[in-house]
Formats: C-alpha cells, sequence, structure tokens
C-alpha cells in the first residue's frame, strides 16, 4: 500500500515535509535498492536489453542517491499525482536515470546486455527481473571477499568459529547462542567483541578498515 | 591536488557511520572519478556487511549506508539558507508587518535627516535603517525580533542577518559583541576590515552576509549586534576602540544600546539577542 495515500502526508511531501521525507525515504529504500541491485529489462527501439544491476556497493549507492535527489525535488513532489503507487514513481525515476547513464556511458556498458528475443520484463512495465539474476562475473569482487571472509573462519577454532557463524552470518539472538554454548550473557558479549576485533584486525591486515578502530574512539 | 590518502579514512568513517555530511559529498564526488578510491570503497563495504551477516549479507546496504544517503538527500532536499529566510519574510503577517513598516520609514524619510548617530535599540524596522536577525534550525526558521523576550536561538543553529536602509546609506558593518566584550564580525570579516557596500540599495530586510554559525564561536548569554550605516565606512578599528571603551566603563552589553564610534555621520541601530545553550 502506498505510504501517500493519505492526504495529509501526501501533502505534507509534496511542500517538503522533513519528517514524511524521510518516512518515505526508508519505506521505499529496500525495493528502490533491490531494483537497481538486480537490474531490469528495457525496450530500445525494436531490441530488448537487460541491465544487469549495480553489483558493487560504491555504484548501487550512487545510484540510490541520485534517485531519491530526483524524487524529492520540489518539481518531482509537486508532478506527483498521489494515486499512482509511489513505488512505480519512484522505479521509473531510477530507470531513467540507468538509461541515462547508459547512454552517456557513465555506466560501463558491460551492464547492459542484449536479449535476445526475451520478453520485455515479462509484461512489467518496469521490467523487473528476479533475485537470481545476477551472473557470476558480477560477484567477482563478492567472491574474493567473501574468500578473506572464509579464510577468517578458517583460522578461528571450531568453537569460536560456531559462534561466529551463528551470531555474524545466521544473525541468531545473543540470548540463544550464548545458551547453545553455554555461556552467559557476559562471556558471550566478550566473546562476540573479541571475535569482532579480531575479525577487524585481520581485515587490517589486509589492508582494509585501517582507519576503522581509530574513528570508532 | 588531492590525494588518496585522505579519503581512506573517510571510507572507513562511512562503515563507522562517523562520516558527516560534507565529507559524504567529498568523498562520493572524489570516488565517481578515482578507479582506486572507488575499488577500496567497495572492498571496505563489503567487509563490512559480511561483519554484519556474513558472506550472504554482501549485497545488503548496511544501515549506515542507508543513513548517510538519507542525510545527503535530506539536506540536498531542503531550500538554500536565503530562499528560507526569503520565504519566512514572505508569509503573510511579516509582508504586512513590512509594508507597514516600508510606509513608516517612508514618512521618516521626508523628514530632514540629523547629522547625528541615531540609535535603535530594539532593532524595530519603524527607523529608516534597521537590523534584524534570524535563527534557523533544522525545522524553523524564527525571527529574533523584541518581541520574544530575549529574543533567544540556540548555539547548535545558525544566525542569518538583514538590514534595512531606507535611509541609503552605502555602506554597513554589522558587528555582535557578548556579555565578556568578545566582538564577532559579520559583514565585513577577516580580512576585510571596512564596511561593506550595503547589497540591496534601499531594501529592507535584505540578508547580509552569509549564515553565521552560532557555535563556532558564540558562547551562550547575551549577543548585542550592532548595525553601523553609513556613506564613508566604518573600520574595525573604530569598532575595536568603542568596544573597548564599553569595556573600560564597564558597561553591560545588555544596556550598551549605544557603540561610542564618536562619528556623527553614522546611521545605527542595535539589537540584543540571546544565544540559548
Amino acid at each position: 500500500m502506498s505510504l501517500l495515500l493519505d492526504r495529509g502526508r501526501l501533502a505534507a511531501f509534496r511542500a517538503g515535509n522533513a519528517r514524511v521525507l524521510e518516512q518515505v525515504y526508508y519505506a521505499y529504500l529496500p525495493e528502490l535498492t533491490g531494483y537497481l541491485d538486480r537490474g531490469f529489462t528495457f525496450r530500445s527501439g525494436a531490441q530488448i536489453f537487460r541491465f544487469r544491476g549495480f553489483a558493487e556497493p560504491f555504484d548501487l549507492n550512487n545510484a540510490v542517491q541520485e534517485t531519491f535527489l530526483r524524487a524529492f525535488q520540489e518539481s518531482a513532489r509537486a508532478a506527483y499525482d498521489g494515486i499512482s503507487p509511489f513505488r512505480v514513481y519512484l522505479l521509473t525515476i531510477a530507470r531513467n536515470l540507468v538509461i541515462d547513464q547508459l547512454r552517456k556511458r557513465e555506466v560501463a556498458t558491460v551492464r547492459m546486455v542484449e536479449v535476445e528475443g526475451g520478453e520485455d520484463g515479462a509484461g512489467s512495465v518496469l521490467g523487473e527481473l528476479e533475485p537470481d539474476s545476477g551472473t557470476a562475473e558480477d560477484d567477482l569482487l563478492i567472491q574474493e571477499m567473501a574468500g578473506l571472509y572464509q579464510e577468517f573462519v578458517a583460522g578461528l577454532d571450531e568453537r569460536e568459529a560456531t559462534f561466529f557463524r551463528a551470531r555474524f552470518e545466521r544473525e541468531l539472538s545473543g540470548l540463544g547462542v550464548a545458551r547453545e554454548h553455554g555461556l552467559t550473557r557476559m562471556q558471550m558479549r566478550t566473546l562476540e567483541n573479541k571475535l569482532r576485533d579480531r575479525f577487524l584486525k585481520f581485515m587490517q591486515s589486509k589492508g582494509y578498515l585501517e582507519h576503522y578502530e581509530r574513528s570508532k574512539t | 591536488m588531492t590525494s588518496c590518502a585522505q579519503f581512506h579514512p573517510m571510507i572507513d568513517s562511512l562503515v563507522a557511520g562517523r562520516l558527516a555530511r560534507d565529507e559524504w559529498r567529498t568523498l562520493h564526488e572524489h570516488a565517481a572519478g578515482c578507479g582506486a578510491c572507488r575499488d577500496r570503497y567497495n572492498r571496505t563495504v563489503l567487509a563490512a556487511r559480511m561483519l554484519a551477516g556474513g558472506p550472504a549479507a554482501a549485497r545488503r546496504q548496511l544501515p549506515v549506508e542507508a543513513a548517510g544517503i538519507a542525510r545527503f538527500v535530506m539536506a540536498s532536499t531542503r531550500p538554500p539558507l536565503g530562499e528560507r529566510v526569503r520565504r519566512f519574510l514572505l508569509r503573510p503577517r511579516f509582508t504586512f508587518a513590512v509594508a507597514a513598516a516600508a510606509a513608516a520609514a517612508f514618512v521618516l524619510m521626508l523628514r530632514p535627516r540629523p547629522p547625528a548617530e541615531r540609535w535603535n535599540a530594539r532593532g524595530g524596522a519603524e527607523r529608516a535603517v534597521a537590523v534584524r536577525a534570524f535563527c534557523l534550525t533544522e525545522d524553523a526558521v524564527t525571527a529574533l525580533d523584541p518581541a520574544a523576550q530575549p529574543p533567544r536561538c540556540p548555539a547548535t543553529a545558525q544566525l542569518k542577518l538583514a538590514a534595512t536602509n531606507r535611509a541609503r546609506r552605502a555602506r554597513v558593518f554589522l558587528v555582535g559583541v557578548d556579555s565578556a566584550y568578545r566582538v564577532k564580525w559579520y559583514a565585513p570579516r577577516p580580512p576585510e576590515t571596512a564596511s561593506v557596500p550595503f547589497p540591496g540599495g534601499g531594501a529592507s530586510d535584505e540578508p547580509v552576509g552569509g549564515a553565521i554559525q552560532i557555535g563556532v564561536n558564540h558562547r551562550p548569554g547575551p549577543l548585542r549586534i550592532y548595525g553601523l550605516f553609513s556613506d564613508k565606512p566604518v573600520s574595525a578599528d573604530e569598532v575595536r576602540a568603542a568596544v573597548s571603551d564599553l569595556e573600560r566603563r564597564r558597561v553591560a552589553i545588555d544596556g550598551a544600546e549605544r557603540l561610542p564610534l564618536g562619528r556623527t555621520d553614522v546611521d545605527a541601530v542595535s539589537l540584543l539577542v540571546e544565544i540559548a545553550p
């Protein structure tokens, strides 16, 4: 359901009320991020292309930022009719932004492929793709970083590795993990902090997050 | 020349959620055109995402990333400072007040101008020259007019000054003095030392100078803002000497409506505001 169906909220949105803009931002951020991450298909003349999505955090963050900047411009807020779902309005802005960037070659054209005889987004005007549409080559950097992560976990003893996976990978609750490992809450916190520090030190030894500790204090 | 090394701490600050809004913009503008910094950005963010959820979280935006974008977008959505002040001044009740002030000023302009300092302790717009101060917070612009007792602005806010110059003096000098006789230079700002040309001819409520970040060099307490309108420049040395004179005579700033410049060709006004902690 569109957040802006409420007339009062819509009026505040159009007036640029900071609180409402923030509500809208956080309400639609996950969908927008998913859309720009997965990519979409679009038609250009007689051809159908597939934009493979932004695989890297920087590109994705930039596109999300630019989309919201455009959507929250005074003229764009005024132009939104309040009848059609805001989601469609926002994703259309994102789609136009990416197509513009592809035309201007601001986005590497390697992220765009022609779809041979394909369907244009299975009938969706936004050409939305399924979550598994990414390719292996998109994930090279992620695989590399995941390799480092696995290297770190492999260096832990069995108890620590189990705890680390449960707490940081599976994001299980602290209390549940503590019970499972026969730890008090205090012991669980101590181990968690110790492992986080070790992970940071490990990443720092590989040249990442060098300034993280300093900026944390 | 920009060194990439200066951006590395910013990237780490980003994933720690400690990147200021201006730094966010600087970093992203730089990384957009720098492959090495973009690569470092990507790897650092991925490392932080994995710490938050393992390899499965590699494509999941961190809350600090979302919050950083939000801060930047929200700030960009707000109208510029000058525009916010202009809108505030154009609100109907202020338009009426300005119209009334203009009528009063017109009557005053018809009267011969005495060749002496004229002081308007309340900063009201009934005089040919006036100074107003506006307190700008995240959510609102508030006029620090004497109707508020006293006009109060938090130290975390910004101050914007506007001047009315129906006397059509060529120059204006805006300066603040706090209770410890510390001088705050608003217009001119150092290294300039002479009063600045009035920006808007005979306009009323014409913004003068940029926004003032109060917290940078103001302390909580009373602050008197003096507006000195003249055709011949007023110098910073003259202002310093006048403030020293006040201090020597132990005249409390709350009551120091006059700045003893010793000049007869200056139209002067002052406004007392309170900087709140």
